[in-house]
């Protein structure tokens, strides 16, 4: 699956994001163990799991929300140490949505998108508020540019959320349950948007219980359980053909109600 | 029974009863809603009537406005207001060079202008006038209450070129969007070479000042400082090289700091090393005045100074405490903690006696500074360390996503709490900044323990006065310096209730 990237040449690689036998231990707690996954370039992932199985952790962990203590996490061909420089290099070209949004409530929905782009990619004011303007569009929501984030319903936060971060074009977008603290109204509009996305061929990891979206997007989903990947697969063959016992009883136990 | 009620027509709005609405409902739910709210409605009824006639009648029917102390002493039972009138003006300059008053008042008129032009929405260059109010005022009104001489070297075109030259270029090249970067630093080492070129050629020619006419244009500069100023240029110059964007701003604006600080020095006479102290022709004296020394300072004037400053310094020093004290460094944690508490364990009163009695031993002899300069550094310190904690307490109030929105966005840690972060934690703690400015600002009268006689050291000495002994004199005094006191307090409450309401921007998540 190599697809175009907005960015063009820089990018020879087509590894975006590899994790190595990676471990990780809240206190005593041994939230995630010996974690290995490649995801190419381009690839949509989804991540599903009982909760406290660790995938919010591990995709966190991407973007060194949260730290690893032991193994390695590439991402774009940059190593995650401690090194701020290069934690700050990595979440340069890695954008990320929340449960809850995580909007900044003190400013406009334009000053939320054009406000890295500024700082971080030291853009001119006025080019940043052209792109945000476009992905408002995208998202479907110009028209909320000049109101607070207090203003906007769930949906359109999250939309916004996502605008956010595209604004920053990033290479790789993480989804750490986008969907999980909506109204079931809003759900879709959230999700057509992320499908929008993955149809241009963003690469993307998505942590979520929305099914229907693993179904009709995702190149793989991953099944975590415990701290551990328990089973990968493509969609069609992970839905109806799960391999493991704990993945069939986690899948009927979502799936039929 | 076969068919259930549906509304089907829209239903009209309809007013709301009367009796909930207007005057009427407003007094119904107000004042007596219930037995309990009916008695109390009576009984506050009854003590305003016992209170507010005397009260009116001390303070303004039967109050003495004219006439001297004699008239005060002849109606005891009244305020007397001539005596605030006749002390008017030790009330407001304490024992301040009565002939030099005049820059005490330009003062306050630039302080009231410049608060009104603030709390305005509408000024044009609000920002600048902010900048000028919080930077600019404060060096100015020093050097207008304190008066002297001051000036500036008389330095030879030559010297204002080697002083300038790592000023402009530094700042030029920590501008990290400048075109050319490269180019430009050239031209600026070129220049640098061409003075030491000068500065080496005319020393050999055995020449140390160059006159065209009557002015100097050249002065012997030792070439140390040249080299000490080139460096921090040419390691800025270096740094273009290698694209470190980042880095060479944080770096010029450091080294613009220090530069500023010099050339502050360099105006102000503070010692400098000696390896800077460049070859002075002579002073220029801009602005000569009579000096009033700071033990003359006093009353209404010395209670803003001490607020003012105590207020200005407190904010910006409590909230990087308050960041120390949350910081992932446990070094910048400790010492943080270790000064917050320390401050907040000590009481004011001793802060001052510390400051004025204990510091100079502490100091090496021949080096003293001024009494009220050490009184203003204790309360900006103590304060600072009561502001951490209120600003500690909006950090804290700020949900985790907000921290990890940022940083995934990628910005720095300063960036984060410049611009996510602090905005919206000092909004939440509005109230309690301002509860210590107010609280601040009334602890100002302690510093007549230490012998500065700020407004209620200023009334308390005039009511000492024989002249005006009387027995409402005192009580005039006192309710005098209450009623400034609660002027400016309120005022300082209800603009930050207004900002409070103004910052709303919704609920947040």
């Amino acid at each position: 699956m190599a697809n175009a990237n907005p960015n063009g040449a820089q990018i020879t690689d087509e590894i975006a994001v590899q994790i190595n036998g990676m471990h990780k231990w809240y206190g005593e707690f041994h939230v995630l163990k010996d974690i290995n996954l490649t995801v190419n370039r381009g690839e949509r992932i989804v991540i599903c799991g009982p909760s406290g199985s660790g995938k919010s952790t591990m995709i966190r962990c991407i973007n060194r929300l949260e730290e690893h203590q032991q193994g390695q996490i590439i991402v774009n061909g940059t190593e995650l140490t401690s090194d701020l420089k290069q934690i700050d290099a990595v979440r340069r070209e890695v954008g990320m949505c929340f449960q809850h949004f995580n909007l900044f409530p003190h400013l406009t929905i334009m000053e939320n998108c054009t406000l890295a782009p500024i700082w971080v990619r030291k853009v001119p004011k006025k080019e940043a508020e052209e792109t945000a303007m476009k992905y408002l569009e995208r998202v479907k929501i110009p028209e909320q540019a000049h109101k607070y984030p207090g203003q906007l319903s769930g949906g359109q936060q999250q939309r916004v959320a996502i605008a956010r971060s595209l604004c920053m074009n990033p290479e790789i977008m993480l989804f750490d349950e986008p969907t999980s603290a909506l109204d079931p109204e809003m759900i879709s509009e959230v999700l057509d948007v992320m499908i929008d996305l993955a149809q241009e061929g963003m690469t993307m990891l998505c942590v979520t219980h929305e099914m229907g979206f693993a179904r009709k997007v995702a190149n793989r989903v991953i099944f975590m359980d415990g701290g551990q990947i328990i089973e990968q697969n493509e969609p069609e063959e992970f839905f109806n053909n799960p391999q493991s016992e704990r993945t069939q009883l986690f899948l009927s136990q979502i799936l039929n109600h | 029974m076969s068919k259930a009620y549906v509304n089907d027509e829209r239903h009209p709005d309809l007013p709301p009863p009367a009796s909930t609405v207007g005057a009427v409902g407003w007094m119904r739910e107000h004042l007596f809603s219930s037995p309990a709210n009916i008695l109390m409605t009576v009984v506050s009824i009854g003590l305003l009537a016992y209170v507010v006639p005397p009260m009116v009648s001390w303070l303004f029917t039967s109050a003495v406005w004219s006439g001297g102390a004699d008239a005060c002493r002849a109606n005891p039972d009244a305020a007397c207001w001539t005596f605030v009138g006749a002390r008017f003006d030790q009330f407001v300059y304490g024992f301040y060079e009565k002939t030099e008053r005049w820059r005490v008042d330009i003062m306050l008129i630039l302080l009231f202008a410049g608060i009104a032009a603030l709390v305005y929405e509408k000024t044009p260059g609000r920002k600048w006038i902010g900048m000028f109010m919080l930077i600019g005022y404060p060096i100015l009104s020093w050097i207008m209450l304190l008066g002297g001489d001051w000036g500036t070297p008389n330095i030879s075109l030559y010297n204002v070129i080697v002083v300038l030259l790592p000023i402009v270029g530094i700042a030029l090249l920590s501008y990290d969007r400048l075109p050319s970067a490269r180019t430009i630093g050239i031209v600026l080492t070129a220049f640098y070479l061409l003075a030491i070129a000068l500065l080496l050629g005319l020393t050999a020619a055995g020449k140390t000042e160059l006159w065209i006419g009557s002015t100097v244009i050249y002065s012997l500069v030792r070439l140390d400082t040249i080299i000490i100023t080139l460096i921090p240029f040419l390691g800025l110059f270096a740094l273009t090289k290698s694209g470190e964007m980042e880095r060479r701003g944080t770096i010029g604006i450091a080294m613009l700091v220090v530069f500023a600080i010099l050339v502050l020095g360099f105006f102000f006479d503070l010692p400098a090393p000696s390896s800077l102290d460049m070859t002075l022709v002579d002073r220029v004296v801009v602005v000569s005045m009579v000096e009033v020394p700071t033990k003359q300072w006093g009353g209404f004037m010395l209670t803003l100074v001490i607020a003012l400053t105590g207020i200005v310094a407190s904010l910006p020093l409590g909230v990087l405490l308050a960041l120390g004290r949350r910081s992932n460094m446990p070094a910048i944690r400790v010492l943080c903690v270790v000064f917050i508490e320390f401050w907040r364990g000590v009481p004011l009163i001793t802060v001052l006696f510390m400051a004025s009695v204990m510091l100079p031993l502490f100091l090496p002899p021949g080096v003293s500074f001024d009494q009220l300069l050490r009184a203003l550094i204790g309360v900006a310190l103590f304060s600072a360390a009561y502001m951490a904690e209120v600003v500690r307490g909006g950090l804290q109030a700020i949900p985790k996503g907000q921290y990890e929105g940022a940083d995934s966005l990628g910005l720095t840690y300063w960036q984060k709490m410049r611009l996510i972060i602090l905005p919206q934690a000092l909004k939440i703690v509005i109230p309690g900044i301002v509860n210590t400015f107010i609280g601040l600002f009334k602890d100002t009268t302690l510093v007549l323990i230490i012998g500065l006689f700020d407004l209620l050291g200023a009334v308390q000495a005039s009511i000492a006065d024989p002249n005006w002994n009387a027995k409402s004199v005192a009580y005039t005094g006192y309710v005098f310096t209450a009623f400034v006191f609660w002027v400016c307090c309120y005022g300082m409450s209800q603009y930050s209730r207004y900002l409070e309401r103004k910052l709303h921007t919704g609920h947040k998540r």
